[in-house]
């Protein structure tokens, strides 16, 4: 059970087979119970990867299949999109009934559900974006917040109850407490559903804050992959991708350039974790003075 | 789902016709156009044929670029040719149950289908040469004597530019809902053809909302870095006519005599077909 990328090659010119590919070779598995990021540069291929995952694009090269599936049938491909939400960068954009409640129906309603489990799978989802249906339900979709339409969009495609969700960059101009709710959502979908979740970000310290695995792609290829703990302590490599890293572990490697710190195997991914680290030299220090 | 449509698209490249000077080549395809309503007979259309070739060849447009661009409007052709040849009255040249081809019906679908194909070759040579905002300069120049007359020139101008402009953007957008749709269920490959447009409205409906939004957004832009229309405003690249411009008038000019002249039969070369 999970989602498998093998040996894909994707280009979006076919007949230009000269130009560099979109994807490389890529490998990946997407277990569930498991939140795993997808960290790269802008045009490094992450909204082009993530489409891959529920057919939206087919790879020319390799093979995609969904707990053992793959999408040449054109029967199954209905049954297998479902297995695998996906949510599009800037959702909110694609909002489109009369009312709320309706928008977040139409996923389920294309399922061919049932009225009534149609109307417990869209409280069920607007609950778990944090959404007020009672409140906001019958209201358009056009006149909620930024906020409001993110979650509207979001619950959307958590109505269809898919087994994997796949977000591309899914807390992007969000503002900090809208962030942080996104971020809790993801783990909680994580935790109750048992959902696979593949999360594109830009942001390292929500990378390295909830996610099990971390990727790192460039230029159409995973070059890195691993615990985020394997893969942030490779510092000096992602500095040359032109990638940062967390903001603890930034000023880790900054204290131990200067030499405040001493060199460990281990990096800390989050404030805590590097103030414990700081707080326990501080005080060998103060009793060194003694 | 819906890209590589090269129709009315620019080909950058540094030819003697991208360097012509956009009021003579919006006149020179206007010319060709009108010209093409002259041609009476096949070899009318030959040279119409022979003489656009060489303009492609010179503009350096690879040919298979140009017809990658024909692509959306293979079906129209199709189409008119089609009507033609099965619908039109006279001496019968084939017959198979309730199908028949006249003569009459042959040669309407072969002008027709010539004359469009033309017609269409020769505007997209003018859209893949020249820049849309050379393309509209050169446009709000030749109109703009009616803003004399309180037409809004620049206005209409800046519209088309923008319009163009913004034909990829609206292309990406579309696509990007249309996938958006697909991963929630919606389905655009079956049924009939109501359904099928009922169906569209999950795209149309966020289409249009986002082509508003992105519409106030430019406008505010705009705003904010004080345009404020037409008047007393200056170009960085003021348009001057060049010896270049005389000589591709001189041919312009040699072109319409030619097609007239033949449309007259009083070239020493046959009429085929004439009408
Ligand atoms: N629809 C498209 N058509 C052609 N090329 C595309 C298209 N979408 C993306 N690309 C190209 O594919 C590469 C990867 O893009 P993308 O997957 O969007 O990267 P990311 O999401 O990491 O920013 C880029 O070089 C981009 O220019
Ligand atoms: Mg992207």
């Amino acid at each position: 059970m999970s989602i498998e990328l093998k040996n894909v090659t994707y280009r979006y010119n076919r007949n230009g087979a000269e130009d560099t590919p979109a994807l490389k070779d890529v490998n990946l598995t997407v277990e569930p119970g498991q939140i795993c990021g997808i960290v790269g540069h802008t045009g490094s291929g992450k909204t082009t990867l993530v489409q891959q995952l529920n057919g939206l694009l087919t790879p020319q090269e390799g093979t995609v299949t969904v707990d053992g599936e793959d999408f040449s049938s054109r029967d199954r491909r209905a049954e297998l999109r479902r297995k695998v939400g996906l949510v599009f960068q800037y959702p909110e954009y694609q909002l489109f009934e009369e009312t709320v409640a309706e928008d977040i129906a139409f996923g389920p309603r294309n399922m061919g559900l049932a009225e009534d489990e149609i109307r417990e799978r869209s409280a069920e989802a607007a609950r778990m974006t944090g959404l007020d249906l009672e409140l906001l339900g019958d209201r358009s979709p056009f006149e909620l917040s930024g906020g409001q339409k993110r979650k509207a969009a979001i619950a959307g495609v958590l109505a269809m109850r898919p087994a994997y969700l796949v977000l591309d960059e899914p807390a992007a101009g969000l503002d900090p407490e809208a962030h942080r709710e996104m971020l809790d959502m993801l783990v909680r979908i994580c935790s109750e559903w048992g959902c696979g979740i593949v999360l594109v970000s830009h942001n390292m310290d929500d990378v390295a804050a909830i996610c099990h695995r971390v990727y790192v792609m460039e230029k159409g290829s995973i070059v890195m992959g691993g615990t985020p703990d394997q893969v942030f302590s490779r510092s000096g490599e992602l500095r040359e991708m032109g990638l940062g890293l967390p903001a603890a572990a930034e000023l880790t490697v900054l204290l131990r350039k200067e030499g405040v710190l001493p060199d460990a195997p281990r990096i800390p991914l989050n404030a805590e974790e590097a103030a414990e680290l700081i707080a326990a030299r501080l005080r060998l220090k103060g009793q060194g003075e003694k | 789902m819906i890209r590589n449509i090269t129709l009315g698209q620019y080909y950058q490249y540094d030819s003697v016709i991208h360097r012509l000077d956009p009021r003579l080549k919006i006149f020179g395809t206007f010319l060709y156009l009108v010209m093409l309503f002259f041609v009476k007979d096949l070899v009318g259309y030959g040279i119409a044929a022979l003489c656009l070739s060489g303009v492609i060849l010179v503009s350096r447009v690879p040919f298979r670029f140009i017809l990658r661009g024909m692509r959306p409007i293979m079906f129209i052709l199709a189409f008119t040719f089609l009507l033609n040849l099965l619908l039109l009255p006279g001496t019968v040249l084939w017959q198979a149950g309730p199908v028949t081809v006249t003569h009459e019906g042959l040669k309407q679908a072969v002008f027709i289908t010539v004359r469009l194909l033309l017609l269409v070759f020769g505007a997209s040579v003018l859209t893949y040469t020249t820049k849309p905002m050379s393309l509209t300069d050169g446009f709000e120049r030749i109109l703009s004597p009616l803003s004399k007359l309180g037409v809004r020139t620049h206005e209409i101008a800046m519209m088309m530019s923008i319009a163009l402009r913004f034909i990829p953007t609206l292309v990406g957008e579309t696509d990007k809902i249309m996938k958006a749709q697909l991963a929630r269920g919606a389905d655009f490959e079956s049924g009939n053809l109501l359904r099928r447009a009922r169906n569209m409205i999950p795209v149309l409906v966020p289409l249009f909302v986002n082509a508003f939004r992105i519409a106030q957004d430019l406008a505010m832009a705009m705003e904010a870095r004080c345009y404020s229309g037409g008047r007393g405003r200056t170009r960085l690249h003021p348009m001057r006519y060049g010896m270049r411009d005389l000589a591709a008038l001189m041919m312009l000019i040699l072109f319409a005599v030619l097609i007239f002249v033949q449309s007259r039969g009083m070239l020493p070369l046959p009429m085929i077909w004439k009408i």
